[in-house]
């Protein structure tokens, strides 16, 4: 049965997953031609230098791309179930309503987290033929709170829009937007490493909502 | 049970969401500008004298109270305003018996920063290496970077991203036969291009002896710093000046704070006891008599002035509350169980912080959860036997207060 459910869900998301994938990887490459660009013309040792000491943030490009990566996705995945009230058909099949919600929303995370490995592969694989692998470390270190808001905008939409009650859902909307804004904390290079394990805790249990939510829409 | 366990996890994050957003609000609000009294160490007067801004207006005067003209203020102070004394035809001819030459006072003043930011910020382990002999011009940007690894040196060219293999043996050979122990533990310098002598990068190794690392016509010049026995290095923070009396301000694991001299390299301990490099930002300004030590903590300001021969001439402090002991602070604390926010400086790490309550936060704790459990249990007795006690979401409430009621109430079951 869970094979179906998937292969459902595959076919629901196949195109935005991989409209995100390819925008991860133009992303990845248009940051790596820019960095060459600026090279070429000013020296690449200016260049180090800058990114080094000036703090100036060559991957600023992928700020906002995760969240709507995870924001597409979430509303993808769920929407059109809504809409066509297809979910509630789904959670009276004869298997676990959580296990049902919990594996759609872990397929979800499954094509996020293989989207955020493409876009630090990519990343490191091009900047990794013209910058040294300190300076790509400090840019993955930098990405990854962003990566992870993705993740978190991608469960807290998809508990938005499960959650039936409007009060619940502007609370949620709330508390979530906040939390958001705390991942994408205006610092220099490698500056929210110390609250990157924070971060990962609050992605990855903020999934573990989807069950609160998907019962009170089942039961409404 | 998962239903249990995923609304609990829900109400938590809600609860740290609240956490943030809340006293952020609170603080948005209610929170006015404080001004702290700026001290400097007049010449002139030979006491300090202090600038604080106060009802939309600049108040000076000197320790001992007497209250000064804008005019005099400057005229105390005046290598600090040296340029508007010039200008308004009033600076001295001299003072304390040495003719004021404005090349000198140039070359003698100085102002040099060590903030908390400074000490815990990330390093990124590569580094360029300049030309110390470059003549009168300010050192060129190197074509390659170096970075340490466990047990070599390694010069990596930028434009082909490539190890420059006969530099690095060139380079490890001079310091291993300093007796150089990798990985190092603390590696400074003056990474600016606009500094206008280069003195290299000083380097703590895996046995805390103390190296000066420069290049000197493309060649490795590596020197060994003596340090006293008792003096570990946790922090070096390079400065620039023009008379170049000290090189350095470092700090040691014992939160002692020294300067490297330029002569024989020698450190010179600063006469300050309390330092936490935590929390307290440094400053030292000095002019062609004396230097002022200035610590600026969370609720003081320690100000200590030494004559050119390091030795103590005067000391003043002023205490604040601080904003977390406030009237209004406290109050936050008593109505928000907990606050948690992020280190606001922008240019050293962010790390968590939680800001605890007062004991009045865990009596309204006690309290809301209180009135939760008994709404609860009269509903239970009155209306439905079998209305739950709702046991967890009470203790949550006891824990976090305002937040555990906004959360348990929101998300119901």
């Amino acid at each position: 049965m869970y094979k179906f459910l998937l292969f459902k869900e595959w076919l629901k998301i196949r195109w935005v997953a991989g409209s995100g994938y390819l925008l991860f990887i133009l992303i990845s490459l248009y940051t790596f031609l820019t960095i060459r660009s600026a090279g070429i013309h000013s020296g690449e040792n200016e260049i180090w230098y800058k990114f080094l000491f000036i703090n100036s943030k060559f991957y600023n490009l992928f700020q906002l791309a995760p969240i709507a990566f995870g924001l597409a996705l979430a509303v993808f995945q769920f929407v059109p179930e809504l809409n066509q009230k297809r979910l509630r058909l789904t959670l009276h099949l004869p298997i676990s309503q959580d296990g049902v919600l919990l594996s759609m929303i872990l397929y979800g995370q499954v094509i996020l987290w293989i989207g955020l490995f493409l876009l630090f592969a990519s990343f490191a694989a091009f900047t990794s033929f013209i910058l040294p692998f300190e300076i790509v470390k400090a840019g993955i270190l930098s990405i990854l709170p962003w990566g992870l808001a993705g993740i978190f905008c991608y469960n807290y939409i998809v508990i938005i829009l499960l959650e039936p009650g409007l009060t619940q859902r502007i609370f949620l909307f709330t508390t979530g937007i906040i939390l958001l804004l705390f991942y994408l904390q205006n610092t220099i290079m490698e500056g929210l490493t110390p609250q990157i394990p924070f971060l990962i805790l609050l992605s990855i249990f903020s999934m573990t909502g989807v069950v609160y939510a998907g019962n009170r829409f089942s039961k409404n | 049970m998962t239903l249990k366990i995923s609304r609990y996890i829900l109400i938590f994050i809600s609860i740290i969401s609240m956490s943030i957003f809340f006293p952020k609000l609170y603080w948005l609000i209610l929170e006015t500008p404080e001004s702290h009294t700026k001290f400097f160490y007049s010449c002139v007067e030979n006491d300090f004298v202090l600038s604080k801004h106060m009802d939309k207006k600049t108040h000076y005067k000197t320790s001992k109270g007497k209250t000064l003209s804008k005019t005099e203020y400057y005229q105390a102070l005046p290598f600090l305003f040296f340029r508007n004394l010039v200008s308004e035809g009033i600076m001295p001819d001299s003072i304390k018996g040495v003719k004021m030459d404005p090349h000198e006072i140039t070359m003698t003043n100085f102002n040099a920063k060590l903030f908390e930011y400074d000490i815990d910020a990330p390093d990124y382990g590569l580094y360029p290496l300049f030309e110390s002999n470059n003549g009168i011009s300010n050192p060129l940007l190197p074509e390659d970077f170096f970075r340490f690894s466990k047990h070599h040196i390694e010069f990596i060219i930028a434009e082909t991203n490539k190890p420059d293999v006969m530099k690095s043996r060139k380079f490890a050979e001079a310091l291993s036969s300093k007796y150089f122990m990798f990985p190092p533990k603390v590696i400074a310098g003056n990474t600016s291009v606009r500094k206008s002598v280069d003195e290299g990068y000083f380097i703590v190794d895996a046995l805390n002896h103390f190296f000066n690392l420069k290049m000197t016509n493309g060649e490795p010049v590596v020197t060994i710093i003596p340090l006293p026995k008792e003096v570990v290095i946790k922090h070096i923070q390079c400065v620039e000046m023009r008379s170049r009396e000290f090189l350095a301000i470092i700090v040691s694991e014992q939160d002692r704070l020294y300067l490297l001299m330029s002569a024989g390299y020698l450190l010179e301990e600063l006469p300050v006891d309390k330092y936490n490099p935590k929390v307290d930002n440094l400053r030292i300004q000095g002019d062609m008599f004396y230097k002022t030590i200035s610590i600026i903590g969370p609720s003081y300001s320690r100000n200590t002035v030494i004559d050119t021969d390091y030795e103590l001439v005067d000391y003043i402090e002023e205490n604040w509350v601080e904003r977390k002991n406030t009237k209004k602070g406290r109050f936050a604390r008593s109505i928000f169980p907990f606050e948690l926010r992020s280190s606001k400086s922008k240019q050293g790490y962010k790390r968590l912080h939680i800001v605890a309550p007062t004991r009045m936060a865990f009596n309204i704790n006690f309290l809301l959860a209180s009135i939760f459990f008994i709404f609860n249990w009269k509903k239970r007795r009155l209306k439905h036997s079998s209305h739950p006690l709702k046991m967890v979401e009470t203790l949550l409430i006891f824990l976090f207060g305002m937040y555990g009621l906004i959360a348990c109430t929101v998300l119901k079951k």
